[in-house]
Order: C-alpha cells, then structure tokens, then sequence
C-alpha cells in the first residue's frame, strides 16, 4: 500500500517501482521511513517500518517468518560495490536472497537534502547466474586441467588410472571408488580399480591426501605410480573379478551402455546375471554407469559409486562425468593406438633384425652353393673326358698286339688320368653341403612341436589348426634346428595364407624311402604367374612379407637330402586327400632312416656298391 | 645274352662303356638322352640300365623314376661324374650309385652283381692299375 504521508512525486515513484520491479522507500534525511510501495511493503512491511529507520526495516526484513532470524549474519553485507550496497539475506531452508540498496537524495533546492530515496532491486537471479557461470568456469577449468593432464599421458596404464584418479579425487568429481571396465570382444572385463574399500581404509587414504596436499591430478597418479603395491589391492581386486557379457544385463544397464548417456542404475531392481555380479562384488546398489565410446565402438564402462559416503549422486556430476567420458574414451583409445604403436614398432624393429640376420645366412648359403655348384661343374666337366681318356687306354692296355713300348706309353697315360681322377676325389667331390644331418628324429614330433608353437597365435587369429600324424614312425636323419627352421617357415606361409577363419592341416606319411611331412591351408593358393618364383629368395606376394621364408625352407630341407614339394589347389594334387583345406599344399620329403625304409617295391639301396645315406 | 642300356650324353662314354660290357659278354644299347632312354626300356627288353644324371633336357634321376614306374623290378645303376646327388634320397631307388672313372671295374663288378650274382674276374686287374 503506498504511504499515507505526501511525497513529493508519489504517483510518479509508484509507477517507477511496478515499471522497474524495484521496491522504494522513502525516508527523511534521517532515513526515517516516510513512504514505501507495494513491493517495498511486501518486504518490509509496510505498517511496522514507516516511522522507522530504514535500517530497522532491513532487521524486520530479516527477522520476518521467511528468514531465518539471526542477527548480523543475516543481513550481511555483500559488497560496496557501486552503486549502493549489496546485501545477502538468507531464507530458511538455506536460500539466499540478494537485494541492493540504492539511495538518492531528493533535493528541495536549498542544497541540503531533505528526503532520500531508497530503491531496494532484487539482484537474486543476476547474483544466481553469476554464480553458475562462475561454478561453470570452475568446472571448466577442472576439466580441462584433468583433460590435459590425460592427452599428455601417453601409455594406457598411466591413461587410465588418470581417469579413474580423476573419478575418484576431490579435484576431480569426487566419487568414492571408479572401476574401469574394458571391452574384450563381446565382454567387459574389469580391468582396474581404486577408492577404499571400508570405512576405515576411507579415512586412512583421505587423510593421507588431505596432509599430503597433492596440487594436481598427476601428482596423486605419482604418488600412487611410486608406490610399489597396487593403491588398493582389495578394490583393484573386486575390478579383476568382474567379467560379463552386456548381453546378461538388465534393460536398465544395458540401455545405459548402448545408449552412451551415463545414469544412475540400480542392480538391485532387476535380476539379471550380470547385475547380480556387479552388485555382489561391488556390494552397492546404486552405481554411476559411464559409457564410453570411440567412433561407435565400445572401448569400456567407467563405474562410479559412493560406497563409504553413501552420498547420493547428483545429476550435475553425472552431467560432468557425461562430458568427461567423451574426453577419456579418446585418451583411452588414443594410448591404446600408441601402445599398438609402439608394439609395432618393436615387431618392426624384430623384423628388420631378423630381416638382417637371414640376409647373412642366405648370402652364406649363396656362397657356399656357388662353392659347391663349381666344384660339381668342374668335377663333371673334367671327369667325364678323363673318363673316356683313362677308359680307352686301359681298354688299349688289355690289347695283346701293343708292343712293350707303346704299352708303356699307354700306363703312363692310365697312371696321369689316375692321378688326376684320384685329386678330384679328394678335393672337389667334398666340398661340404652347409647342412649336416647329425641326429635320427622322429619327424611326427618335430612336426608336432612345430605346429603347436603357432597353436595358440593361429587361435587368437581364428585359424583353426588340424593334426593327423600317422602311426607309423618317421625317423630321419636330419639337423633339428634346420628342420625347424624350415618348418617355421611353411607353417607360418600357411597361417597367412589361411587368414582368420581358416584353417590349416599338417599330416605326415610314410612313403617308402621318404618321410613327407604335409602342410595345407585353406587360403587362396598362388597365381600362376607367381607359382614357379614362390621358392625364390625376396620373391613375395604378400605386402609385409620379406619373401625369405619359402626360400629359406627350401635351402635348409635340400640342405637335408630332402626337397618341398608344391601343389596349387585342389586340380593340383597328385595325392589328394579328402580332408587337405583347399588351398596351397607344401610337402617336406625327407629321406627316412635305413632302420624305417620300406619299399612297396622291394627295392632298397645296394648297401656295398656306393649308396651312402647323409 | 643279356641286354645292358647305356644312358649317357656323351658319345666318348657311351663308347667306352659299350666296348668294356660287349667285352664282358653283354648286348649293349645305348641312349644319348633321358628320354631316348625311356624309349629304349618301352621298345626293347633291357635287363639293366646304366644311367647318367646330368643330360641335356630331363635329368638321369627322373628317367629313373618313369622307367621304375613302369617297370619297378628293372636294375638300375646310376653313374654321374656327380658325386652331390649320391647323398640324396631321390637317387635312392636306384640298385646302385657309381661315381664316373676311367677303372670300370667297379661299374663292371655291379653290373656283374646284379645281372649274373656274382662278380666278374677282372678285380686282379683293377688292383695291378691303380
């Protein structure tokens, strides 16, 4: 109600204070309330105030049912920042109310003021929006403290304790534990786990942080890397037994997962599998569930809880976690790629090493058959003449008509071609082959051995790996390193080839004099144009292949006796087995032990007229 | 009287080698390359191949293998100036490895193993030369 005494504009006041939302008073030159408005007497009330100072209007303000009454607290003064005075003034229920007081004098021309004007503006939503954007800025701030803090991190390990740090400490978002949980196929696989797991332990790790008084996210990941035992053995423990498939969990939790919006889930509402696990090893009920994705591929779940607080969780820090998630998921991948990198990087360098070392053998190997395809040429070139020579002369020497003298003649030429055959014997017909069959093994095992070293590798890939070994024993006489060599070599040529979802079958048979130790794959086979090259040294068709393995196999099992044998697809075969894969077939023939030759013809070596087995 | 073939290149060999056997009481025939010797073992009957490895075209070792396949109880001595094959087990079917040289009594006493079970006479004559 507006004043009962005269003003000087009273009307005019009026239609400012409803025009403005502002509420007046206004008071004599003592602030002695004279007249007010209708919102101004809504606050103050307008009967108890008038004939008050206006400051005892403020009081009643304060001590009204609304607010809560107490004495200076209450009507504080915020600031003295023109214009006028910012007073806070608090609600019941906690609520703060702000309101600013302007005075003006009204001047009656002598100079000296005789009224004053009081505008009381409700700055509460201005002061409220002031706060958010502050607290905005904070967050921020925070965030992108915490964010800079994991793009500098490089390996996944350092990464994601980053984030779970992040999760769980005072500068981060607060909760009491976080678990990472990371995407193994179609599974989630507890990977790591902080935060206490009592009470006790709660006040044990908080009071540390709190004397400590780390100043950055990293410090605490410092601190926590620098200690040798994991931070929270018994919570990193609940983390490494969770393991289960989405597909087990309740509508709830598998919608937050698919839909990438963290939420609040409660396990204990529905019964499925996978809740049922999550909420026996976390022993909660109400768990912050964070997705977080990479370009539409599921890298993990973050979870969060308040477990020793039980302090709800609020939507605005599940919105954090919201904004987080997009910002650790790519960290998490972006150190995942540079592990792989680096991983790599080390296979490379591996490669380029091994690349070297068989580079050296097979220039070896090149001289050393250049050596022996030499000595093989100039043994036959010159033996075969002398041979006619030496022959024919003897052949003279029988002759019954040749005179004493002439059959002196011809023994002398008997006798040089002797001498000459008798150096080649000694000289070129030795020139060692690099490889020397030391040791009599059964080749199934060796074949065996082999094939399971690329068992497990050959699974993670999805090739399935058959074995039929025959009953019969295979023993040769051979060098195993070299045998193994070879072996390596074709298996790993048909793991490649095969790819993922093929397979490869490694049979071995007893052939008369020889052990044949078969490898198929289900790949593709060779082109044709490729197929007379696939034994030559830097040939390849594959990109990252160094076209040395083949050719290496080859040198090591000829090195033996023994020779590879290649048949292309099925049209191919000249021993088709039913269930050979479809694709290329490599067969290692090597020469079996005398103890194991059998021939189907009943033929076997003349044992005193030259034969030597290697 | 039996037949000895003589699969060999080279014309001074082959020479020599079917002297010395009609010498030692054989029928002799002879192939200048693999394959004229697997025509000789379709065309006529041969109680003994003697076989060179390195020939122009297909080599003595897979001569040996089509001849055994269709006659795997016909003898063959293999006989290179090579001495690297005699390590290999392709060579292996064959009844005997002979390394070439100008004393044929060793290729004189296998043959003489094989085709009549014993050996010939000349072992005297072979340790008076060498």
């Amino acid at each position: 109600m507006p004043g009962s005494r005269e003003t000087p504009e009273p009307a005019l006041l009026a239609r400012i204070g409803a025009d403005l939302g502002v509420g007046i008073i206004v008071s004599d030159a003592a602030g002695v309330v004279t007249w007010m408005d209708e919102l101004a007497s809504s606050w103050f009330g307008g009967e108890f105030a008038r004939g008050r100072p206006v400051r005892a209007g403020l009081e009643r303000l304060a001590s009204r049912s609304r607010f809560v009454s107490l004495p200076p607290a209450i009507v504080s003064e915020v600031s003295e920042s023109p214009p006028g005075r910012l007073f806070c003034l608090r609600r019941e229920g906690g609520d703060e109310f702000y309101v600013r007081h302007l005075v003006f004098p009204l001047g009656r021309g002598s100079g000296e003021a005789s009224e004053l004007v009081h505008y009381f503006i409700d700055e509460t939503r201005e002061k409220r929006l002031q706060e958010t954007l502050v607290d905005h800025l904070q967050q921020l701030t925070s965030m992108k403290e915490i964010i800079d803090t994991l793009y500098d991190s490089v390996s996944s390990q350092e990464v994601i304790y980053l984030i779970l740090v992040a999760v769980t400490s005072q500068m981060g978002f607060g909760f009491n534990r976080a678990f990472l949980l990371e995407a193994c196929g179609d599974q989630l696989r507890g990977t790591f786990g902080i935060g206490p797991s009592s009470t006790e332990d709660a006040h044990r790790i908080w009071s540390r942080l709190a004397e400590l008084n780390l100043p950055s996210l990293r410090a605490i990941y410092e601190d926590m890397a620098g200690a040798k035992a994991p931070p929270d053995p018994q919570t990193q423990e609940i983390a490494s037994r969770i393991l289960f498939d989405p597909s087990d969990a309740s509508a709830s939790l598998r919608g937050v997962i698919d839909s990438n919006r963290p939420a609040l889930v409660d396990l204990s509402v529905e019964q499925a599998p996978a809740d049922r696990l999550l909420r026996d090893l976390l022993g909660a009920d109400l768990v912050a569930v964070v997705p977080l994705w990479v370009r539409g591929t599921l890298a993990g779940v973050l979870i969060a809880d308040n477990f020793v607080t039980r302090q709800p969780i609020s939507e605005k820090s599940l919105s954090l976690l919201k904004t987080f998630s997009n910002y650790a998921a790519i960290a998490l991948e972006r150190s995942q790629l540079y592990d792989e990198l680096r991983q790599s990087v080390a296979k490379l360098q591996e490669a380029n090493s091994t690349l070297k070392a068989h580079q050296r053998k097979l220039l070896r190997a090149e001289k050393l058959s250049a050596i022996g395809e030499l000595a093989a040429r100039v043994s036959h070139e010159i033996r075969n003449p002398l041979v006619a020579i030496g022959g024919l002369a003897r052949s003279l020497l029988r002759d019954n008509g040749l005179g004493t003298e002439a059959r002196d003649k011809v023994a002398i030429i008997v006798d040089q071609v002797s001498r000459l055959e008798k150096f080649l014997r000694e000289t070129l017909d030795f020139v060692k082959p690099e490889f020397e069959a030391t040791t009599v093994l059964d080749v199934r095992d060796e074949a065996n051995a082999c094939a399971q070293a690329f068992r497990a590798g050959a699974e993670e890939r999805g090739i399935a790996l058959e074995m039929e070994l025959g009953d019969d024993p295979l023993p040769c006489p051979v060098d195993r390193d070299v045998l193994h060599r070879a072996l390596a070599n074709i298996l790993r040529n048909a793991f490649e080839a095969a790819g993922p979802g093929g397979r490869v079958r490694v049979s071995t048979e007893h052939r008369g004099f020889t052990a044949e130790i078969r490898v198929a794959d289900s790949g593709p086979g060779i082109s044709p144009e490729a197929e007379t090259r696939i034994f030559e040294p830097f040939f390849t068709t594959k990109p990252e292949g160094t076209g040395l393995g083949l050719a290496i196999a080859q040198q090591a099992i000829r090195g033996l006796g023994g020779q590879i044998v290649f048949e292309n697809g099925p049209s191919d075969r000249t021993a088709p087995q039913a269930s050979d894969p479809l694709g290329s077939i490599f067969t290692i023939k090597l020469p079996l032990d005398e103890s194991a030759i059998r021939s189907p013809r009943g033929r076997r070596p003349v044992p005193t007229t030259g034969i030597r087995r290697p | 009287m039996k037949t000895v073939l003589i699969a060999d290149d080279e014309l001074a060999i082959r020479k020599l080698y079917e002297c010395e056997l009609r010498d030692e009481g054989y029928e002799v025939v002879t192939a200048a390359s693999a394959q004229e010797a697997i025509d000789a073992t379709r065309k006529q009957i041969v109680d003994l191949v003697i076989m060179d490895i390195r020939m122009p075209g297909m080599d003595g070792i897979e001569a040996m293998n089509r001849i055994l396949e269709e006659n795997n109880e016909l003898p063959i001595v293999i006989n290179s100036a090579y001495s690297a094959y005699r390590d290999s087990f392709m060579s292996w079917p064959a009844d005997a490895y002979l390394i070439k040289s100008a004393d044929l009594s060793e290729l004189k006493d296998t043959v003489h193993r094989i085709l009549d079970g014993k050996p010939s006479g000349i072992g005297v004559e072979r340790e008076s030369v060498v």
